[in-house]
């Protein structure tokens, strides 16, 4: 199982967000994409999953994504947006359901085995009180761990989301990052955006530091996150130290001009 | 467990849908009327052949449609307040049969009138895409349905100026108004060529409406092409309004109030919606036209009055809620 790009290139018109990149990733990683604002790691994500449109650079597999049908393409790789949102005040049981619809034609009604994975992502989101709530009556943190059911009841070996611990208070964040860690452990790839250092160093197997639209630094969490790299890329002095056998750091002064 | 309530729910309603058309039907056939009132019996053989059956049968098919019709197009818009009328669908489709009309170029009843219909109808719905765009939200989407209906409206007002005669600025009236009265077998034979195929399409673009609930996005990372539901449902819904739009004028608010009171029965999801609507369309709008029979003696109340004046405060109403929705 792989998620690989070669030479891969973002552009919004004249604006480059991605500029060459290469990437492999493996099962079994929870990959952590950091870097400041506007440094492409939206763009990366969503390049990655096929959105807007399939890039022949992004390979599933070593087959280009184009050569795959949509249906295919979507029961490989999951993609939860930012602040994800339903149109509908579903109820959570109908809204986790929705991830079944790679896996089902036209007409056809869900099967036992579409069931089963709708309570494994309930199950493992911690939801199965839930199920029968409508979504808008939920709590914000209850909310994202049902978009997460969605994306997870796909059982997709690859499984990608964008900031799920934006606008979340601590207890949820670590249960966030709890969950995607347990999907992880079934043998399958998580990417995640995070802009929580401390959640990425403790949580993710690996780092991706993006910088203006490239990777600036790749590998083990220690590795990617050092007073040099804060400084070059995220123009803040930190304070870094160790517990637990992980590493914190603690932004303490920006560097340079705020431009 | 075989998937919760909603299944359970759904298949209660489709029954209650069902059998309520089972009562409305046969009550259609029986209730007749002339310029003395109602009158009740199923009538001559000639009668119930030559009137009542044409007058049941188009408004069952044209209450669907506009009851599928919105519930297709607020799936796709992901906005409640979404409907063939306040979007100016229907107005677009009249101006169209009008334009078909005036210039003499048809008879009422000829498949050409149903062909201007639609035409307006794509029109409309293409200009309401070009100027509401994507994201849709809310205030931009109702004020491009308040401009087409505003242009629709004037260039319809305009024929109706030039009209070559009495009679057939009359009969251009009727479109804006909407009436199922004098309907016979050939408009029924003009709507459901246009009309089937409509409805399949929009129905083909169900999953695709339960996919965009999560966003363009998500939707595509599911194996959607939005561009693909998008064209489903825009030429669906240009098709079979533009059919009803020709047969009878003008209906409006069938399509906003009919999905809003089964959406909660259906669990929400957009798929679930479209044929319960189908039904209760149907079913409102039979239900309507009974009822414009049984008035008083004096001249027949026009069904798009009719709805116009059960519908209008409703979407008064929605406007306000939601307006303290987006307050809270």
């Amino acid at each position: 199982m792989s998620l690989a790009a070669t030479g891969l290139e973002v552009r919004y018109g004249t604006r480059v967000a991605v500029r060459k990149l290469d990437l492999k990733l493996e099962a079994g990683e929870l990959v952590g994409l950091i870097g400041p604002n506007g440094a492409g790691k939206t763009s990366l994500l969503r390049a990655l999953a096929g959105i807007p449109a399939p890039d022949a650079r992004v390979r599933w597999q070593g087959r280009p994504l184009p050569e795959l049908a949509d249906i295919e393409r979507a029961r490989a790789i999951a993609y939860l947006p930012q602040a994800a949102q339903a149109s509908w005040p579903l109820p959570v049981r109908e809204l986790v359901a929705l991830g079944r619809l790679p896996h089902r034609r036209f007409g056809e009604r869900l099967t036992a085995a579409d069931e089963a994975a709708i309570a494994r992502a309930l199950e493992l989101a911690k939801l199965r009180d839930f199920a029968d709530r409508p979504i808008d009556t939920l709590s914000g943190g209850e909310r994202t761990r049902a978009h997460l059911a969605r994306a997870f009841a796909v059982e997709a070996p690859a499984l990608l989301v964008d900031e799920p611990t934006a606008s979340l208070d601590p207890y949820h964040q670590l249960a966030v990052l709890g969950l995607l860690d347990e999907y992880r452990r079934q043998g399958r790839l998580v990417v995640a955006v995070l802009h929580d250092l401390n959640l990425a160093l403790a949580h993710c197997t690996r780092l991706l530091l993006m910088s203006e639209g490239a990777i600036a630094r790749d590998g083990e969490p220690k590795a990617v996150i050092d007073d040099a790299a804060l400084a070059e890329h995220y123009r803040v002095n930190a304070f870094l130290a160790e517990h637990d056998g992980h590493r914190i750091a603690v932004p303490s002064r920006m560097l340079g001009r705020d431009d | 467990m075989s998937g919760g309530p909603v299944p359970r729910r759904y298949g209660l309603l489709g029954s209650c849908l069902a059998l309520s058309l089972l009562v409305l039907v046969p009550l259609s056939l029986w209730i007749g009327r002339d310029g003395g009132g109602p009158h009740f019996g199923f009538g001559t053989s000639d009668i119930l052949r030559e009137i009542r059956v044409p007058r049941t049968l188009v408004g069952l098919f044209v209450g669907g449609t506009l009851g599928l019709c919105g519930a297709a197009l607020q799936g796709l818009l992901r906005n409640p307040l979404a409907e063939p009328g306040i979007l100016g669908v229907s107005s677009g489709a009249a101006f169209g049969a009008v334009v078909v009309y005036y210039f003499g170029f048809a008879a009422s009843g000829s498949l050409l009138l149903g062909t201007g219909a639609v035409l307006g109808s794509l029109g409309a719905l293409g200009l309401l895409y070009a100027l509401a765009g994507r994201g849709i939200d809310l205030v931009r989407l109702i004020l491009a349905g308040v401009g087409i209906n505003a242009l629709a409206a004037a260039l319809t007002s305009l024929a109706l100026n030039f009209a070559p005669s009495p009679y057939a600025a009359l009969e251009i009236l009727i479109w804006m108004f909407g009436t199922l009265e004098n309907r016979s077998l050939a408009q029924l034979w003009l709507l459901l060529p246009l009309a089937v195929p409509g409805w399949m399409l929009v129905i083909a673009a169900a999953r695709g409406l339960d996919a965009l609930t999560l966003g363009e996005d998500v939707a595509g990372s599911l194996g959607f092409r939005v561009r693909r539901t998008l064209w489903l449902v825009i030429a669906g819904a240009a098709l079979a309004v533009g059919a009803t739009v020709a047969v009878c004028g003008v209906v409006a608010f069938v399509g906003l109030v009919v999905p809003h009171l089964l959406r909660p029965l259906v669990g929400y999801r957009p798929s679930c919606l479209l044929l319960p609507s189908f039904l209760a369309g149907a079913a409102l709008t039979l239900a309507a036209d009974i009822a414009i029979r049984l008035m008083p003696p004096g001249p027949e109340l026009k069904l798009g009055v009719v709805t116009a004046l059960i519908g209008a405060p409703f979407f008064l109403h929605m406007v306000l809620s939601s307006r303290q929705r987006t307050a809270e």
